[in-house]
Parts: C-alpha cells; sequence; structure tokens
C-alpha cells in the first residue's frame, strides 16, 4: 500500500538536466517521427522545453499559458494564453509535471495528435503522457529548483545592492 | 568572426541568483509595469522562465530571430512570431545581448520594447534596458545549459 501521507523530492538544477538529457534520449529511441516544434506548457515547462529544444536540435518554440494552482491549491485549468496556430498539429509538448491529468486533458482537447513529454507523472496522469523521465508515487510532492528558497531568502534589497556593486 | 580570448562558465545556481538580481533591479526601477513577458528563444527560455515566476507573470510568449548567411551578411529574420498581444510593452528577455543584431531587428518589430539580458558585450549594450553583467566582447559566456559537468584531472598527479 501507497502512504498518504506526503513525500516530498526536491530536485536540483543538475538533476533537472540529467532528466531532460534522458527524456531527450527516449523521445529521439522511441519516436517514429523526428518532432521540429516543441509547445511549452507555461511555466513549469519552460524549463525542460528550453533544455529538450537542445538537445533535439528545435528551433521552433511556442508557449501556451496555463493556470492551474492558486495559493490554496488547485483549480480547474484555466487557459491565459493561447499557442501559435503552427503549433496545433505535430509539436512535442512539454511540461514539468503531469500531476492530475487536467491541463494536458484540456490541451489534448484542442491539439491535434499531440505527443506529450514530462519529467515527473504521477500514477494518475501516467497513461495521457507519452514520454517521462520518472514517476513519483500519488501524493508525491516535487519540488522544482525555480521555487527554491536558498537564493530567495536574500531580501530583494541586498539583491539590489549586489547588482549596483557589479555596474 | 569574433576572436575569443577568455571564458566565463557559469552554474545553474550563478543564473538563479543573476536572474533574481535582475528581477530585483527591474522591480525596483518599473514596478508592476510588465505583465507580459517575450523569451527570445532558445537562450532567453531560462531567463525569462524564472524572471516570470520572480515577477509573478503568467502571460509568457517566444520570438525567435536566426539568420540567413548570405557571403557572410549575416540577414536576420523571424523564425517564429509572437501573438499580436505582446508586440506592444512587454518585456523582452535574452541571455546575452552580444553583436546586438537579433535586438535591433527585434527593436524595429515592437512597440515601446523594453529589453533584459544577463550579459551584454559593448556591440549590444545600447539597446538593453536592464542587464546584470558586462563582458568584453572577446568573451564566450557559456552558460549551464550548453555544459555538462564532467571529470576533471587533479592538478598533481600519482607518481606509481
Amino acid at each position: 500500500m501507497v502512504s498518504r501521507s506526503e513525500t516530498i523530492i526536491d530536485v536540483s538544477w543538475d538533476e533537472v538536466q540529467g532528466l531532460c538529457q534522458s527524456l531527450a534520449n527516449k523521445i529521439s529511441e522511441e519516436s517514429h517521427r523526428d518532432f521540429d516544434k516543441i509547445l511549452a506548457i507555461s511555466r513549469g515547462g519552460l524549463f525542460p522545453a528550453g533544455l529538450l529544444a537542445r538537445a533535439l536540435n528545435i528551433r521552433m518554440l511556442d508557449t501556451v499559458c496555463i493556470a492551474s494552482y492558486d495559493e490554496n491549491g488547485h483549480h480547474d485549468p484555466v487557459l491565459l494564453k493561447e499557442f501559435h496556430p503552427d503549433f496545433l498539429e505535430g509539436a512535442l509538448i512539454v511540461d514539468d509535471l503531469a500531476n492530475t491529468g487536467a491541463t494536458l486533458r484540456l490541451l489534448k482537447s484542442r491539439l491535434l495528435n499531440p505527443h506529450f513529454a514530462t519529467l515527473f507523472i504521477k500514477p494518475q496522469s501516467k497513461e495521457l503522457v507519452d514520454w517521462y523521465a520518472k514517476e513519483t508515487l500519488p501524493h508525491c510532492r516535487v519540488r522544482f529548483p525555480w521555487d527554491d528558497m536558498t537564493h530567495g531568502t536574500i531580501s530583494p534589497k541586498v539583491m539590489y545592492q549586489g547588482i549596483q556593486d557589479t555596474f | 568572426m569574433t576572436h575569443y580570448t577568455s571564458d566565463i562558465y557559469l552554474s545553474w545556481d550563478d543564473i538563479q541568483t543573476m536572474c533574481r538580481r535582475l528581477a530585483a533591479r527591474i522591480h525596483d526601477e518599473a514596478p508592476n509595469q510588465f505583465d507580459r513577458i517575450l523569451a527570445v528563444t532558445r537562450g532567453g527560455m531560462i531567463p525569462a522562465g524564472i524572471l516570470a515566476r520572480e515577477l509573478n507573470i503568467r502571460q509568457i510568449d517566444t520570438i525567435s530571430v536566426a539568420s540567413y548567411d548570405e557571403q557572410h551578411r549575416r540577414e536576420p529574420f523571424i523564425l517564429k512570431d509572437c501573438q499580436p498581444e505582446f508586440l506592444d510593452g512587454a518585456l523582452v528577455v535574452d541571455d546575452l545581448a552580444d553583436t546586438g543584431t537579433t535586438l535591433r531587428l527585434l527593436a524595429t518589430k515592437l512597440t515601446n520594447p523594453h529589453f533584459a539580458t544577463l550579459f551584454v558585450k559593448p556591440a549590444g549594450a545600447d539597446l538593453v534596458n536592464w542587464f546584470v553583467q558586462e563582458t568584453s566582447q572577446e568573451t564566450w559566456v557559456r552558460f549551464p545549459w550548453d555544459t555538462v559537468r564532467q571529470y576533471a584531472a587533479p592538478l598533481v598527479k600519482d607518481q606509481i
């Protein structure tokens, strides 16, 4: 039995880069076609999308902006910014984490023949994702480095003073 | 072709710290001025993501500039365009303003653009509103997304 208590996975920048590399390897080995377009699900997908684009030598990159978290947790996904029409068909759709799968389901209904790649999946979202780097427990919380507090503990004022020194 | 005489190697933590400093500076000088970020791909993707998170901006689009190499006259053109609502008033983010070719093309296309980059070199510096560090034209800036960690031999080896 999987415990319902929350477990946490902390991911470093170097680990994100390594996971993207293994994800890129899987895609290039298993895909029956070469992708030439990546659609990043903003904001979390921007980071893996940038790294995958480099690894797979893809220059056509677009974003679709979807909000699905607020300060109280989750809500239904809301489309904030539409993708470019050229990305309607045949793009590789990239996100950091497939959690409930709600975001990917929304996109699946709007895209033609989409292929999804994420760094992490959960059992409940697995069926939607074509390629992933790691699977987590159902109630696991994945903390990505872009949300990391280490540098955030410096106050903006101190950071601003720091920048003036370098000018 | 530029002849490079030095390198700067950057870690992911360096990038995150630089982006957070850049965000603090933008927020200090233009508080809440931007609700849209236009990332210049591919180099601008990671800085744009970090800036968007720090400045609480959720509207993010991309634009891509490539260049024709017609007998070494590099003519820039838009490879992938942005949505119309990003043409006016977006914060335009790239990793580096090098020769300035990319940003100059975007400056003619966009209305009232504001450019933010991590690095500037002299030939591209005049276009950039906010940056973190200036380097010489001959410096090769090595970003972590273009490099890998690898084994380095120690200075002194075993005498067998």
